[in-house]
């Protein structure tokens, strides 16, 4: 038998779906959209007897966003796989003006319903007393008062859920007009005279103001410190995903080097020992490398989120993010785009507007990953005297050159952000419109539950197209071989990058770095060793960079190697990149868009480069 | 006049969607009404974001919304005498 939670957006209804299914759960989109669906078991002495879903939370049946379509659906009872045997309707105690509408809503229609008074613990503390049973009368349903905060009542839900055991939803036939009348003014006004009535009838004693929140809120909103607090969290994201977590990073990377080393040892074959070292350690290192950014960024975002600071965060800064084409929300996935855009891409499910999330991940891959900057040190090494701006000692204009490319990213972030505004698709409004929730105490259970799923989305999903691809370069680079030796002028790398030349001729590349320029689809900072390889420089030898630098310039001038440098501020990311955003986007549709458009962004402006700094 | 320009910390008696209205509305439109922003409802503007001085916080039945400063010229308020 299968049970829907149904509910306003933020009346516990995941926490009570995490109470009552604990670890047996699973998390998934629903088919064709990028809704969450989250599907749960209650087993009972081994055995199963009911399958809990977790819907999107609705305000009404006036359905206006696609997640309340989702809700609506299972409503409706259009598909077999959209539907239910029962609804178990969530309410906020504390809340009961605004989560009452649904019930009245679902009852008049004529639907079987049964009701969970949640958040009965907070109610009760500011004092709330209700009659249950007037409430009872007047809905027609079963109510089970319950917290899904401490576990009360939870065991009371699930017996009265049996009592339902075996029941079958009737079919019910919504009215003629039903979307008309839905929104009309009539219709909505006649429900909040219901609840208005219903509540004066029932309420023994009063609800008490949050006085918590508002004290809390006279700080984090305030004109001069709620600023200050909201630039004083966003550093620390920074700093997080920078600082924090790169010793994490580092003993990641020095087990892979220390299992590559050991594999070397042990296999005799050497094809195979490359096979293992190159391609399937270095593989599943460089994938593993980016999981401690990723789950402190979101044990760091799903605490503020808790917490109900991130509405108030997307309140201060939506007036400012509007003027650059995206909802406040957006403030955070960009920021830790400019770590890795893989945690960027993950945090924009903050955003609820499908559009602007989309949009938001598409123009991440421009902000510039910490994953460049070896490129960039080497090419600005190679290209930037290192001479004062100004005259000022402490200007440097290599420093500022990074700084430039920095802001180039982000400038044309901003750019593409407003374009895409302009010309997607439109689905749903987007609105800022939301409800700023009461502060909670965000439970830990709840951090570490949202991180696992996070670290499991990112290694099933995405782990395995990395791997797959870092296996076929691999196999591009090593193969075919001479007497058992890779010579790298004669591989299929080199092939393609041979094949491909002629188009980047115009920007001053010729088959050497088209070649190198292929291992960094894996991944961007691989492409340092590539040009070594390709230009015969050996690699950790004495002054490595140096006579890397000089060689390149040496061989393509300045005008190709600020072509190139351009060409790394645009071109796709890495294969990462693409493989979470088809998670994300629940589709290949826009990956496949967002290669295509920063592939162009990135060839026009890097030959424009050429054009312009290459001395005729 | 209209939320984004009614004051702050009085209460307001809004005038948008009275029962007699018959027009067709919009996404936008209808979720306003639906968080409690209809004819005859007293509300209040609790706070204007720093830096633009929008969006606007108001309380509205009990419960907090943050409206932009397009969504707020939406509503039609009265100060409450
Ligand atoms: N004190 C208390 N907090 C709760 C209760 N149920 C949920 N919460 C908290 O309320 C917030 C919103 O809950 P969530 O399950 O995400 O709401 P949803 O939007 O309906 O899924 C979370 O921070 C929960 O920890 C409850 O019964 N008591």
């Amino acid at each position: 038998m299968r049970i829907a939670l149904i509910g306003m957006p933020n009346v516990g209804k995941t926490a009570l779906f995490n109470k009552l299914t604990g670890s047996f759960q699973r998390v998934a989109n629903f088919p064709g959209v990028t809704v969450e669906k989250k599907t749960g078991r209650i087993v009972e002495n081994g055995k199963q007897i009911f399958e809990v879903l977790d819907l999107p939370g609705i305000y009404s049946l006036d359905a206006t966003t696609l997640d309340e379509k989702v809700t609506k659906d299972f409503l409706l009872q259009k598909e077999k796989e959209k539907s239910a045997d029962l609804f178990v309707l969530v309410l906020d105690a504390t809340n009961l003006e605004k989560s009452l509408y649904l019930a009245f809503q679902l009852r008049d229609l004529g639907y079987p319903l049964l009701i969970c008074l949640n958040l009965v613990d907070e109610s009760e503390k500011r004092g709330l007393k209700l009659d249950i049973n007037k409430l009872k009368a007047e809905l027609g349903a079963e109510i089970i008062s319950t917290s899904a905060a401490t576990g009360r009542g939870v065991k009371d839900l699930i017996q009265a859920m049996k009592d339902h055991l075996g029941d079958k939803l009737p079919r019910i036939e919504l009215p003629e007009n039903h979307q008309k009348t839905f929104r009309s003014p009539r219709y909505v006004n006649g429900i909040f005279k219901k609840i208005d009535h219903l509540l004066r009838e029932s309420t023994l004693s009063p609800l008490a103001r949050d006085s918590f929140s508002e004290a809390i809120d006279h700080w984090v909103l305030h004109p001069v410190w709620g600023l200050f607090i909201l630039s004083a969290l966003l550093l620390l994201v920074f700093q997080l995903l920078f600082s924090w977590s790169a010793p994490i990073q580092d003993l990641i990377e020095f087990f892979f080097s220390f299992l590559g080393q050991n594999a070397s040892t042990l296999i005799e074959n050497k094809l195979i020992r490359s096979l293992i070292v190159d391609g399937v350690i270095n593989g599943v290192g460089g994938v593993l490398v980016f999981l401690p950014q990723i789950l402190l960024l979101f044990l760091f975002i799903q605490f503020l989120e808790d917490l109900g600071y991130l509405g108030r965060a997307a309140f201060m800064m939506d007036s400012f993010m509007r003027r650059i084409g995206l909802p406040g929300k957006a403030v955070i996935p960009l920021l830790s785009s400019h770590a890795c855009a893989i945690p960027g891409i993950l945090a924009t499910r903050v955003i609820d507007n499908h559009r602007e999330r989309l949009i938001t991940m598409l123009v991440i891959p421009l902000t510039t990953c910490s994953a460049r900057l070896p490129v960039y040190a080497i090419l600005i090494a190679a290209i930037i005297p290192d001479t004062a701006v100004f005259g000022l000692p402490w200007l440097r204009m290599p420093g500022l050159v990074l700084f430039g490319l920095y802001m180039m990213g982000f400038i044309s972030a901003i750019i593409v952000s407003l374009i895409f505004k302009k010309t997607l698709p439109y689905s749903s409004p987007s609105m800022l419109l939301m409800e700023l929730p009461p502060y909670r105490i965000p439970k830990f259970k709840n951090l570490a539950r949202v991180m696992m799923n996070k670290a499991k989305i990112f290694l099933t999903k995405a782990g395995g197209i990395i791997l797959l691809v870092s296996i076929v370069i691999w196999f591009l680079v090593t193969f075919p071989q001479q007497n058992g030796e890779t010579v790298i002028e004669d591989s299929y790398a080199a092939g393609v990058g041979k094949f491909f030349e002629p188009v980047f001729r115009p920007l001053g590349f010729d088959w050497r770095m088209t070649t190198a320029l292929i291992p960094s689809i894996a991944a961007r900072e691989v492409v340092v060793s590539a040009m070594s390889l390709v230009l015969s420089v050996k690699e950790g030898s004495e002054g490595f960079e140096d006579q890397l630098a000089s060689t390149l310039v040496k061989e393509f001038g300045i005008g190709s190697l600020l072509a190139l440098l351009i060409w790394f501020v645009y071109a796709p990311q890495c294969v990462s990149t693409f493989a979470v955003m088809k998670k994300e986007s629940n589709s290949l549709k826009w990956p496949v868009f967002m290669v295509a458009y920063t592939l162009t962004l990135a060839y026009l402006l890097a030959w424009l480069t050429k054009i312009l700094f290459t001395p005729s | 006049m209209t939320i984004d320009l009614a004051p702050l910390n009085q209460n307001l008696v809004v005038r948008s969607f009275p029962v007699s209205e018959e027009r067709h509305l919009s996404d936008l439109e209808s979720r306003l009404m639906h968080l409690g922003f209809f004819n005859g409802e007293t509300i209040r503007i609790l706070k204007k974001a720093p830096l633009f001085q929008e969006p606007f916080l108001v309380e509205v039945r009990g419960r907090m919304v943050a409206l932009s400063k397009e969504e707020a010229a939406l509503v039609l308020v009265e100060v409450l005498a």
